[in-house]
């Protein structure tokens, strides 16, 4: 075969195999999901039972009306279903479980009517079963504004939430972009500082004490900065001196992040939480042409893209951020140039914990706080980062935007899917990484 | 040894950089391969006498390390081609290259530290039956080729003194050892032209004795060796013929003797007039024996004094 | 405290189907990691594959299980194809990631409720596992016991099968290893461009160390939900995968009796952990805000992530290996 037919075929084979891919991600969604049975409360001792009301205005008045076949489950913190059931014509659910203990009590979005939403948010209560007990969780429903428009419409709502998510992921993932890029480590246990930072603000918020989201938000953000150092100068940087290798590191961050994500599991439950303040903003909407927006969400994205270009004004401009590339360019030049690398490393480090912190919260405002946020966000973030070319800071932010406006696209193309969001994403970076390896703004040196 | 040329053939070779050869074993063409804007190779042709010892030399940066990569599928050149054995192998993956019978060794060595040396040795035989994944788990299919293997890897192993090692791991080697085993290692592919990516670097003289007899050894059972180095006298000793490459291109080609004589190839590793010493001469004299125009040379220092005046730094560098 | 019952069920925990299930999936990933340095972090994608495959003919068409099991290896081999051709020329971090999201990707399948009506959500699959016991020469209902641990037939008879495949998975491996395709594995792992300079298609290999190592990590996966006798998807989590590595690296690194020695002490230890604090916290023996009876389930991952860690940074070579056999990369 010569060289030019040898070339197109293994084009062609990277399409198919692209196409295969896609394929698999799209396969069979059409049709409704079947609704499950209920469960039977009459042998179970204890039972968890509630209604699902919707609330609406009409003419001035409140309306509360009851909402039949809405599916409804009870599982335990870390996701095992022990029952569930659809509500009747009177909006009204009974479950029975076997088992007294803390369980969640979890609201089916897909099965809810079309335009409605749980309020702020709150899908998924916390519920505790005590034996030969009837325990009662009412879920309130209201008016979801996004669906309001058809499909066409919904476009440019879709990709404004698309940029929201891409400038958390932008922030959060520069620090783990530039702790590759220092010291080649890819560090597997980023997604838990996200967690960390936005639980530390939560338990500030609303666990521990009231302290506002504001001052609690910044508390989190600085001691997210200084674990960031801790781990450098308690970890890495003793087994970089140790000599070990960075495959022998990138395990240790793994181990590192499963630990700690049990951890917040066994600390602060299961169930999705929320900030004390601007979680409820749907009065105060602003409307900037086709697109609805809180004032929350438009904070969150001006303080990002402020930080965003800080940042790059530090890394271009200042002579810190110029060490930082050059240490990330070739370590050993940069030190005999009289950069004291493991300062950079460590501020590194820290900036990388204190944007992880800030990304926690800004997360945790739009989507809520979970004990595995972190972890969803990490495959995220290092599908950015590869996405735009590992090691290129920018490439972080070209992949971000991709990668956010990629997942909520999904959403909008296929709203049944809506729990497979991530795979959109997730299918995406696959896809790429069989025709560009390098990313998009990465130089070709070789990645196998 | 030296200035010895074995085939007759040679001595009526011009020694013309690209010059064909009475019988090539490889032969490449218009073989190109930039880095960025950085160009690494530029050949335009060249051939390699088989069954001869040639020397591949040049500045550190002449790309000789990046042709031998190319050529042996390491890297994918941008243009080029080229015949190995009569086979057309630009663009092979590196596997097949050494299939046909062009085997190189790496300039850090790649001893397999955690298997055993007569292991190493054993993995280097080609066309082996046990190496089918249908095949392995049952032993009988391949257990007769692999005592066969066995005894090469051993006899091998005697003629470079490295049997009384056998069964220890390859990684408690010396660094010295570590070269033996890689050559042996790859002699165990029955290779027709050896490659060989700085033998001698960091090797202790002795040592470096025994690597020169073994590879006159590679001649004398009919193999064709190509290998790199900076060791001239090495390179003075043993090789039939000498490459010589800067800068990217193969700027010239011929027996040691001729290349130590060759004007170009002392130029390309000393920088242009090295033996001219200016400092004996008037400024006329030295400014005539560099080749420069003296007009030309004292307008360019009253622009210099100009410019240093101005805090402007631009330097024109007039040369030949 | 009862300690008595505490230890005998550390011990089954250690010994049972489950961990037989377990030893199956790390000698898969023993493959991989251990024999050709391919850091696999989806084989509990291999596994979940294993176990519908298996499943879904038998439970959603009413298949014969000797036919399912063809399923199985197709399922595997094609799960292997579909991330290798990505994956394997590309290095070992990025391996790890996008390993590490095919696996979710195939848990989200499974869970989502879109596809329930094959996968069964995030209930499983139950009722297929009828076969088994059918085919148990012991009483199903019976009782037996191991100290102070009792158990049923079901479990004695997918003790005896899951160790059986053990065995006999091992005895393959321990085979394939010692040949002359073993050692061209080996020596990827050392160094894939001297392997290519000898003239080994190292990607070829590659492919078939994937191969290899997914169907038995498949037919792991296939065991674990047998011995629940349910396939769920919570079952396939990462922590699954990260259990198997942190066995493997336990036992030793390209050691055949590696997984099983890791394998039965990573159990044991865990379970001891999980009993203590099990009944710790109902008889109050610990106070309320450190663990309580909901949340002392956590404590176990937490031990194993760290179990995880320490072991690479302070006995990469495991439990009975040599420090010069040092483990991942060597430069």
């Amino acid at each position: 075969m010569s060289r030019g037919c040898q070339r197109g075929a293994q084009v062609l084979l990277r399409v198919l195999t692209v196409a295969v891919f896609v394929a698999l991600g799209l396969l069979g969604f059409g049709g409704d999901a079947a609704h499950a049975q209920g469960d039977d409360g009459d042998d179970a001792a204890q039972v968890v039972r509630g209604r699902v009301i919707n609330e609406r205005e009409e003419d001035g008045e409140r309306i509360r009306e009851n909402v039949a076949g809405v599916r409804i489950v009870v599982e335990t913190e870390s996701g095992e279903v022990v029952g569930e059931a659809v509500t009747d014509d009177d909006g009204a659910y009974l479950i029975g479980i076997a088992e007294p203990g803390d369980y969640i009590v979890r609201l089916d979005d897909e099965t809810l009517p079309e335009g409605v939403s749980a309020q702020d948010g709150e899908d998924s209560l916390a519920v505790n079963v005590r034996a030969n007990s009837s325990t009662t969780r009412a879920f309130f429903l209201g008016e979801d504004l996004r669906q309001a428009t058809g499909k066409l419409g919904q476009l440019p709502q879709t990709l404004f939430h698309g940029f929201k998510l891409a400038t958390i992921i932008a922030i959060t993932s520069i620090g783990l972009s530039l702790v590759f890029g220092t010291t080649g480590l890819s560090n597997f246990a980023h997604g838990e500082m996200v967690t960390f930072g936005a639980l530390l603000a939560w338990g500030l918020n609303r666990a521990w004490a009231g302290v506002h989201l504001i001052p609690a938000a910044l508390v989190a953000i600085v001691l997210s900065a200084l674990a960031g150092g801790m781990f450098e100068v308690g970890v890495w940087r003793r087994l970089r001196r140790s000599g070990t290798s960075l495959t022998s590191m990138m395990i240790v961050s793994i181990g590192l992040a499963l630990g700690l994500r049990h951890l917040f599991l066994f600390r602060a439950g299961g169930d999705l939480k929320q900030y004390g303040q601007y979680t409820r903003q749907r009065e105060s909407l602003i409307t900037l042409g086709p697109i609805d927006l809180t004032p929350r969400s438009l904070s969150i994205i001006v303080i990002s893209l402020l930080v965003i270009l800080g940042l790059a004004f530090f890394l271009l401009r200042t002579r810190f951020g110029k060490a930082i590339r050059a240490v990330s360019d070739n370590p050993e030049l940069a030190s005999s140039s009289g950069i004291d690398a493991e300062r950079v490393v460590l501020v590194v480090w820290v900036l990388g914990g204190a944007l992880a912190g800030l990304g926690g919260v800004f997360y945790g405002l739009e989507y809520g706080i979970r004990w595995d946020m972190g972890f969803t966000l990490l495959l995220l973030m290092f599908a950015a980062i590869i996405l735009g070319g590992l090691g290129n800071p920018f490439g972080a932010l070209v992949g971000a935007l991709i990668i956010g406006t990629f997942v909520e696209l999904w959403t909008w193309v296929l709203p049944s899917a809506v729990d497979m969001k991530n795979v959109g994403a997730l299918i995406a970076l696959i896809a790429l990484l069989l025709v560009r390896p390098q990313g998009l703004l990465g130089s070709k040196e070789r990645v196998g | 040894m030296s200035g010895e040329l074995a085939p007759a053939e040679t001595a009526l070779v011009p020694p013309v950089p690209g010059v064909a050869k009475p019988d090539s074993i490889l032969v490449a063409e218009s073989v190109r391969r930039a880095f960025g804007g950085l160009v690494a190779v530029a050949v335009d042709h060249v051939e390699v006498q088989r069954g001869q010892i040639t020397a591949l030399i040049g500045p550190n940066g002449a790309g000789k390390t990046t042709l031998f990569n190319l050529l042996t599928g390491f890297d994918r050149p941008d243009a080029g081609t080229w015949r190995f054995d009569g086979f057309d192998l630009a663009g092979q993956p590196p596997h097949k290259v050494a299939r046909r019978g062009m085997v190189r060794t790496f300039q850090l060595t790649k001893s397999l530290a955690r298997l055993s040396v007569i292991e190493n040795m054993r993995l280097g035989a080609t066309k082996q039956r046990g190496e089918r994944m249908w095949a392995a788990p049952w032993v009988f299919p391949w257990s007769t080729q692999e005592r066969e293997i066995t005894e090469r890897a051993d006899a091998l192993l005697e003629r470079f003194r490295l049997a009384h090692m056998r069964d220890g791991f390859a990684g408690n080697l010396s660094g010295g050892q570590r070269k033996l085993l890689e050559m042996a290692r790859a002699l165990m592919t029955e290779p027709s032209l050896i490659m060989l990516d700085e033998p001698m670097a960091g090797v202790n003289p002795v040592l470096k004795q025994s690597l020169l007899e073994h590879i006159l050894q590679l001649k004398a059972e009919g193999r064709t060796v190509l290998f790199v180095e900076h060791d001239m006298d090495m390179v003075h000793e043993i090789s039939d013929w000498v490459l010589v490459m800067a800068e990217g291109q193969l700027i010239a080609e011929g027996t040691s003797h001729q290349i130590s004589g060759n004007e170009e190839v002392i130029d390309a590793y000393l920088g242009a007039h090295h033996d001219v010493d200016i400092g004996a001469m008037s400024d006329t004299e030295a400014i005539r024996k560099l080749g420069l125009d003296e007009e030309q040379v004292s307008d360019a220092v009253e622009h210099l004094a100009e410019a240093h005046h101005d805090d402007t730094g631009e330097r024109e560098a007039s040369g030949a | 405290m009862n300690w008595e019952l505490i230890f005998w069920n550390a011990i089954y925990t250690a010994i049972n189907a489950g961990a037989a299930a377990m030893c199956i999936v790390a000698v898969g990933l023993n493959v991989h990691a251990g024999y050709t340095g391919l850091l696999n972090f989806g084989q509990a994608g291999f596994a979940a594959v294993g176990a519908y495959a298996f499943a879904i003919p038998i439970a959603n068409y009413d298949w014969a299980w000797y036919y399912a099991i063809p399923v199985v290896m197709a399922a595997s081999v094609g799960l292997s194809c579909l991330l290798g051709l990505p994956t394997l020329r590309l290095r070992t971090d990025y391996l790890a990631i996008v390993t590490i999201a095919s696996a979710e990707i195939i848990r989200l399948f499974a869970n989502s409720t879109r596809f329930t009506w094959l996968t069964g959500g995030s209930d499983g699959k139950q009722g297929w596992t009828g076969f088994f016991l059918d085919l148990n020469p012991w009483p199903n209902g019976g009782r037996y016991r191991l100290g102070a641990q009792v158990f049923d037939g079901y479990r004695l008879f997918m003790l005896v099968v899951g160790w059986s495949l053990v065995i006999i998975v091992s005895l393959l491996v321990w085979a394939l290893m010692r040949s002359p395709w073993g050692r061209v594995l080996k020596s990827i792992r050392e160094d894939e461009d001297a392997a290519r300079a000898l003239g080994k298609n190292v990607v070829a290999f590659k492919m078939q160390s994937l191969v290899l190592g997914g169907l038995i990590g498949s037919f792991g996966g296939l065991m674990l939900s047998a011995q629940t006798q349910s396939a769920t998807p919570g079952q396939y989590a990462t922590n699954l995968t990260f259990f198997a590595f942190t066995i493997i690296i336990l036992g030793g690194l390209s050691r055949v009796k590696g997984p099983i020695i890791g394998t039965m002490i990573f159990l044991f230890v865990i379970q001891i952990v999980d009993n203590v604090l099990s009944q710790a916290t109902r008889n109050d023996k610990i106070p309320g805000w450190m663990a309580t009876t909901s949340n002392y389930s956590q404590v176990k991952f937490i031990v194993a992530g760290l179990i995880l860690a320490a072991l690479v940074v302070f006995r990469p070579q495991g439990i009975f290996g040599d420090r010069r056999e040092q483990v991942f990369d060597v430069r």
